[in-house]
């Protein structure tokens, strides 16, 4: 009997101590898990901030791009190109006062002259690229009927510009935004589809703005065809909170949809 | 000869002083003022009532083709040469919606400046010669890409005439008077030119004239 006892006594004591190890396993592997979540969770928002740190920083290149294009582009401008182009006046003044009979000082004023005028419209073609004074001048929409005539004087492509609705006094980050994006697509469209016809559609209504490009091209393969083109469209449409799509099956054409939100009233203008 | 008297508007001084001497080597031309942006043209216009002003399209603070809306708002007896480095028809339909009656190209203004002037001033429109080269390419182009046909051959000889009178300044009754019609006959053409044409409104009329060499 108190063989038994004894017996009885010795299991007790084993499964109490087994419980204990194993009780103290558990509160240890919990505090394990425990640490190792908020590691992961510390990390994750790490990651969080550093993703948007990088966003603003590449928000912030795509500004400080378009900033320092915009005065290199005033520059020549204002100061090249009007120094050019009142030196044309000049020497077309001079031509005409040159009499008839000092031929080869006609024919050198002249070939000053050509000369000139070929320097004034590179510096004009540079500066155009660089800030497209259209924008400040006419608007969006005009910059945009500009941007297809000059495409299609230039391609082989025929561009159609549409537009409904849109506001005259656009913020000038949605302005620049669209008209690069516009920009980046016929590019794309004049160096790789093989197009003959472009359309540009912009819409804006209380729900925002919708860009849309379209061509009848050979159109890509979008799972492998993945650009800086279009990563770049896509940082300058994140900025203002909106999105972008790129449809595009092989032999039909690509469609480049862009949505933005309504401008607030209040967003600082250009 | 009347003295026109001339506004100059412009925000570089270099061109300015360009464009001085052209207006100033003109007997029947003196210049009265000059403004280096938008806003003081305006504010200029209105004081000093020049008959003819030469304005920049592209300034600060006030753009050329905003200052010359309201100028011609509120002096309507103020002709506006615009002066311009593109001759894309996005300019040139704004310019004529605003109301300015000529459009230069810079490069060209040196040669062009004085006849423009002297043109505005008697009420006629006059556009730089490779204006209407490059509008009428653009159109050329189109059409042959997009299989379109020419609606100028679908108007009759009359209207011809008409459109080329109206492009020119012209009222109605003017043309009515010219040509010996009634005031009607000569709105009728005119709608009929309109609707052929498919334009809305003078500005687009008189942007599809300098295109076609119709009027320069």
């Amino acid at each position: 009997m108190t063989k038994f006892a004894g017996l009885q006594g010795g299991l007790t004591r084993a499964l109490a101590l087994g419980i204990a190890r194993g009780l103290l396993l558990v509160i240890a592997g919990m505090a394990y898990i425990f640490r190792l979540e908020r590691q992961t969770h510390r990390r994750y928002t790490e990651l969080v901030q550093s993703q948007r740190e990088m966003q603003q920083l590449s928000s912030r290149l795509v500004d400080a791009q378009e900033a320092e294009r915009r005065s290199i582009s005033r520059e020549l401008h204002d100061e090249v190109g009007q120094a050019l182009g009142a030196l044309l006046v000049d020497l077309g003044r001079l031509s005409t006062s040159l009499s008839n009979d000092s031929p080869e000082v006609r024919q050198q004023v002249s070939n000053m002259k050509s000369v000139a005028e070929r320097t004034v419209q590179a510096i004009r073609d540079i500066s155009l690229l660089l800030r497209p004074s259209m924008l400040d001048d006419l608007g969006l929409v005009a910059a945009l009927e500009w941007q297809g005539r000059e495409v299609s004087r230039r391609s082989q492509i025929e561009v159609e510009v549409e537009s409904d609705g849109v506001s005259d006094d656009l913020p000038d980050e949605y302005r620049i935004c669209i008209y690069r994006l516009v920009q980046e697509a016929l590019n794309n469209a004049v160096r790789h589809s093989g197009a003959k016809t472009g359309m540009v559609k912009i819409q804006q209504s209380t729900k925002g703005i919708q860009v849309r490009v379209t061509d009848d091209g050979r159109g890509f393969d979008i799972q492998r065809t993945r650009g800086l083109g279009i990563l770049g469209m896509q940082e300058r449409v994140k900025r203002l909170a909106g999105t972008l799509h790129v449809a595009s099956t092989p032999l039909q054409g690509t469609t480049l949809t862009a949505e933005l939100p309504p401008p607030s009233t209040n967003s600082p203008g250009s | 000869m009347r003295n026109i008297r001339v506004l100059l508007a412009d925000d570089h001084t270099l061109m300015r002083a360009g464009l001085r001497m052209v207006v100033d080597a003109q007997e029947d031309l003196s210049v009265v003022g000059e403004a280096d942006d938008g806003r003081a043209a305006v504010a200029m216009a209105l004081t000093l009532k020049p008959d003819v002003i030469v304005m920049d399209i592209g300034m600060p603070s006030l753009n050329g083709i905003e200052a010359c809306r309201q100028i011609r708002e509120a002096s309507p007896e103020t002709q506006i040469v615009m002066l311009s480095m593109h001759s894309d028809e996005g300019y040139v339909l704004r310019a004529l919606k605003a109301g300015a009656k000529a459009y230069l190209l810079k490069d060209s203004a040196e040669a062009d400046l004085a006849r423009a002037i002297h043109a505005v001033a008697a009420g006629k429109s006059f556009f730089s010669p490779t204006v209407g080269k490059v509008l009428l390419e653009d159109y050329m182009r189109k059409l042959q890409r997009t299989g379109g046909e020419d609606s100028y051959e679908l108007l009759s000889p009359r209207e011809r005439e008409i459109l080329q009178l109206v492009a020119e300044g012209n009222s109605s009754k003017d043309i009515a008077n010219l040509l010996e019609l009634s005031v009607y006959t000569v709105e009728t053409h005119r709608t009929r030119v309109m609707q052929k044409l498919n334009l809305k409104g003078i500005p687009e009329l008189i942007l599809y004239a300098v295109r076609k060499g119709i009027i320069s």
